[in-house]
């Protein structure tokens, strides 16, 4: 009894202030059911992770020194001599990496379910933009320790950058680095770290919960299930759920950052620098492994350049891009099936670039890689587009259902035998086309040669592949 | 779950949040950083599992596989602390 005169009281508290704050009504208002989902929260948790690091940072700061002379030392002296300073390090360092994926699943989580449609174009817009910032965050925060790992890595990110033109890369690297000496590349990167990239995240957090609360939590793509359609309060439901899986994630990142505590490299020098294998830290492992393949080395490297840039711009309006209404992954087969060729790809990149350090890619090399990756992806996705059994979302139920086209090979072994080998003679002129695109020396009908050939293997696969569905499917439907 | 036996499971919640703050009040905050690390992460569980007892909308649903996993995790990072 006496408890639940304590809750009234607490509710009066705050209908009190609501009365007079709105905040009810404005960014507090109930959110329906469907959204006490983790999924649905990702946002609120790369927003928690940034507060988190806000705190172990400032805290950081207190005995950090961001001078060359200093940096290693002061960061040592915290890990080694300050009480819960190695916990605090390696805790900053770890939710720096739990919020960059975070921060990617939920990039990648609102383009499959394209919340980014119509009326919300420009919160994808602002939530990319926050997506490179962390990124950059990530970056200028790497270089602080000054430890031969990370001074050499940023030296090889700003020596990237030299294949810009010049009218951009001036300023740009005299905004990253000042005059050029490491004590004004060190405070420059200090500066945007704890200042500059932080406060402009902070007004971006601001706007798009701005945005948010104008437009409301989207839609599931799927459609919503009956009952979902229901708001919740935000007093105490919604806090309940948000306080838990906050309480969670954060806890995870606790209990990592005391099992594996942060071990620092050695501190830079040049001798140390020289004998190091500069390699990025993971998040930027699949952009470096770009930079390696030998088709983007010397003269191509600007090339690489572009066509990253172009990517990230094409990422960041592809609202604008893929316009119909249409929402349900289950209907947007070709952007579904280009997202997820994006994320294995660039999972494959960033494992390849950790096992080949310091290694070039040979063209032939990327090809397979790339081309395999894409290829695989293409195919699981062909496979459940079509075997989805006319359910909204493929099951593994379905897939087992489905597994007897894993026969069709088998029963028609001929055609299979030729498709392998017209896969192959496919592969080898892809790869010709390439190395006489990129490399000097090979007569133009040599390349049109390849290309036509790629082009002939192309299509018999493609009509080879038709004949095998369609028996397929005649197998099915006389069994049925 | 009734509101009984909520409150119930929290208060218990609670009582092992305190008693492991108390353990972690006489650590050596120089030399014992990682078991303490794993004991903040542990009252977090048990605040993650306080929290998931009073998520109102999924009253019906309140899932004992969960609260079962929840106390492991609780067990597993004692352990972990203390041996």
């Amino acid at each position: 009894m006496d408890e639940n005169k304590k809750r009234d009281a607490i509710s009066r508290l705050i209908d009190f202030f609501d009365e007079r704050i709105g905040f009810s009504k404005t960014f507090l208002r109930p959110p329906p059911v469907h959204t006490l989902n983790p999924f649905a929260w990702l946002g609120a948790l790369a927003v928690l992770a940034f507060f988190a690091q806000g705190i172990t940072g400032v805290l950081m700061m207190l005995y950090y020194v961001p001078t060359p002379d200093s940096a290693y030392q002061s960061t040592t002296n915290v890990i080694q001599k300050i009480p819960m300073g190695s916990l605090l390090e390696t805790f900053h360092l770890y939710m720096a990496y739990a919020m960059i994926l975070i921060v990617f699943m939920h990039l990648m989580r609102n383009y499959f379910a394209s919340v980014g449609k119509k009326p919300r174009e420009l919160m994808w817009v602002v939530g990319f933009i926050m997506g490179v910032l962390t990124l950059g965050q990530a970056l200028t925060g790497y270089l602080l320790p000054w430890s031969v790992l990370s001074k050499s890595a940023t030296d090889v990110f700003i020596g990237t950058l030299g294949v810009l033109p010049p009218q951009l890369f001036l300023p740009v690297k005299y905004l990253l680095t000042g005059t050029g000496s490491d004590a004004q590349e060190l405070f420059h990167f200090f500066v945007f770290h704890t200042v500059l990239i932080p406060f402009t995240l902070f007004i971006l957090i601001v706007l798009k919960i701005y945005m948010y609360e104008i437009h409301g939590h989207a839609t599931p793509a799927s459609g919503i299930k009956e009952g979902q359609e229901r708001a919740v309060p935000f007093f105490w439901d919604a806090t309940w759920y948000m306080l838990m899986i906050g309480a969670a994630f954060v806890a995870v990142v606790v209990v990592v950052s005391s099992i594996f505590p942060l071990s620092l490299p050695p501190e830079y020098s040049p001798q140390a620098a020289a004998q190091a294998v500069v390699q990025p830290d993971w998040y930027f492992l699949w952009l470096y492994q770009v930079l390696k393949f030998q088709f983007f080395a010397g003269p191509n490297e600007p090339l690489a350049i572009s066509l990253i840039t172009l990517f990230f711009i094409t990422l960041a309006i592809i609202p604008f891009i893929d316009r119909k209404k249409e929402r349900d992954p289950m209907k947007r087969p070709w952007y579904v099936t280009l997202g997820a060729i994006m994320v294995a790809e660039i999972v494959v990149l960033t494992v390849w670039g950790y096992l080949t350090p310091g290694q070039n890619a040979p063209t032939g090399q990327v090809i397979e890689i790339m081309g395999g990756t894409a290829a695989l992806v293409i195919l699981i996705f062909m496979l459940a587009y079509r075997f989805r059994s006319g359910s909204k979302t493929l099951t593994v139920a379905d897939i087992v259902k489905n597994a007897r086209f894993l026969k069709v090979p088998f029963e028609n072994r001929g055609p299979t035998l030729l498709f392998l080998i017209l896969l192959g003679i496919g592969s080898f002129s892809m790869a010709s086309t390439v190395t006489a695109m990129t490399v000097p020396g090979y007569s133009l009908s040599y390349l049109l040669g390849n290309v036509l050939m790629l082009g002939i293997s192309l299509y018999a696969m493609a009509k080879l592949l038709k004949y095998l569905v369609l028996n397929y499917e005649i197998a099915v439907k006389n069994r049925g | 779950m009734s509101y009984n036996l909520r409150r119930n499971g929290s208060l218990v919640l609670v009582i092992f949040c305190i008693v492991i703050a108390g353990l972690v009040w006489t650590m050596n905050p120089l030399t014992q950083q990682n078991e303490i690390g794993i004991l903040l992460g542990a009252e977090l569980v048990g605040f993650s599992m306080i929290a998931y007892l009073y998520t109102r909308p999924t009253d019906e649903s309140v899932s004992e596989l969960w609260l079962l996993i929840g106390t492991l995790t609780l067990a597993f990072l004692i352990g972990m602390a203390t041996l």
